[in-house]
């Protein structure tokens, strides 16, 4: 169960970071027209359930950078609608902007609710202390 | 651990199960200007003219790209503004069939050196609720204001054999059908001579099924 939940974790960290780097390839259109987003999200979360195996823990640290940095990379380049494209060209073909941004959000809504759970005291199994 | 797991995963169920239906199922029988799901191609000969039908890809009414119309399962079927249900092979014969004279001009040794040729064509897009017959020049736009020139080129081996999709591009190309003769190869992604996108002021949102109509014309 507790590898479950790991790799589920990571495999979101991997979709983090997936988002990160298509926004900053959306900057280039060479690129942007040639690499697919769905292959960064699959390198990307089948490198998060890979590193899963190596951890005993799901690290709190890592999430909260790896979210930082996908919000800040959006901000900077004033695209938060491509996180959702992003997420849509990841075989979910046919399925609205509007509930694929509803569902993301939520998911991360609950991780992060998780996360001050966890840091306010009631720890939580599976999470790594924040350090 | 499994308390956490298991709200995950009814939340996650809970969404599932909330999402709006599949556009496509929903809208197998609409039909857009004489096209619809079952039907994405209306060839006229009388006419000379060609409907297929497309979706309209929201992210590029943002980003800047060089396709226009791509088939939504070729390769290069997610980055246009268009995304068709028509495949561009048998396109490529309608347009033969329709009386279309090919270019066949352009190959990739001489793409950044060579304009599109081949018969004119004029390109319109309409859907349910559209005031009016849009043309590609009010809902494609370019940074340098110049028109869109659109070739029949052809490039009927390459489309076969690369399986990109590409119905129509906007500079000129040797794998697309139809290209845009005011550019070479690489103006948009190599030498940045030009932006394009979807008209975010006209065009509707994101997955809405749009009717283009390619029309032959003789000069």
């Amino acid at each position: 169960m507790n590898k479950l939940f790991l790799g589920l974790f990571y495999a979101f960290c991997g979709l983090l970071l997936a988002i990160s780097v298509n926004l900053i390839i959306s900057t280039n259109v060479w690129l942007e027209m040639r690499i697919h987003e769905r292959l960064v999200l699959e390198v990307c979360i089948g490198l998060g359930i890979v590193f899963s195996f190596f951890r005993n823990s799901a690290s709190v640290a890592l999430f909260l950078v790896l979210q930082s940095t996908m919000f800040l990379i959006c901000f900077w380049l004033s695209k938060m609608d491509l996180i959702y494209y992003s997420l849509r060209n990841f075989y979910l073909d046919g399925i609205s902007i509007s509930t694929i941004k509803i569902v993301f959000l939520t998911f991360l809504t609950l991780i992060n609710l998780l996360i001050v759970y966890h840091l306010l005291g009631k720890k939580l199994t599976g999470f790594s202390k924040f350090s | 651990m499994k308390k956490t797991l298991a709200f995950l995963a009814i939340v996650a169920l809970f969404f599932s199960a909330c999402q709006k239906k599949d556009t496509t199922s929903t809208t197998q029988n609409v039909s857009v200007n004489g096209v619809s799901l079952s039907a994405p191609m209306k060839v006229d000969k009388e006419n000379k003219t060609i409907t297929i039908l497309a979706a309209v890809n929201g992210k590029y009414l943002t980003e800047n790209t060089r396709h226009a119309v791509v088939f939504k399962d070729g390769k290069f079927g997610d980055k246009p503004v268009f995304r068709a249900f028509q495949n561009q092979n048998d396109f490529l014969q309608a347009m033969l069939e329709i009386g279309g004279v090919a270019g066949n001009n352009m190959t990739k040794a001489n793409g950044e050196t060579t304009y599109v040729e081949g018969q004119k064509i004029a390109l319109r897009v309409t859907w349910n609720g559209a005031p009016k017959s849009y043309d590609i020049n009010e809902v494609i736009s370019d940074s340098n204001n110049k028109l869109i020139d659109l070739r029949f080129g052809g490039n009927e081996k390459n489309a076969k054999e690369l399986n990109t999709g590409c119905i129509t591009c906007l500079d000129s190309c040797s794998v697309g059908i139809i290209s845009n003769h005011a550019y070479t190869y690489g103006a948009v992604e190599k030498r940045g001579e030009v932006i394009f996108h979807g008209n975010a002021a006209i065009l509707p949102k994101d997955g809405t099924l749009v009717a283009i109509t390619y029309k032959l014309i003789n000069e």
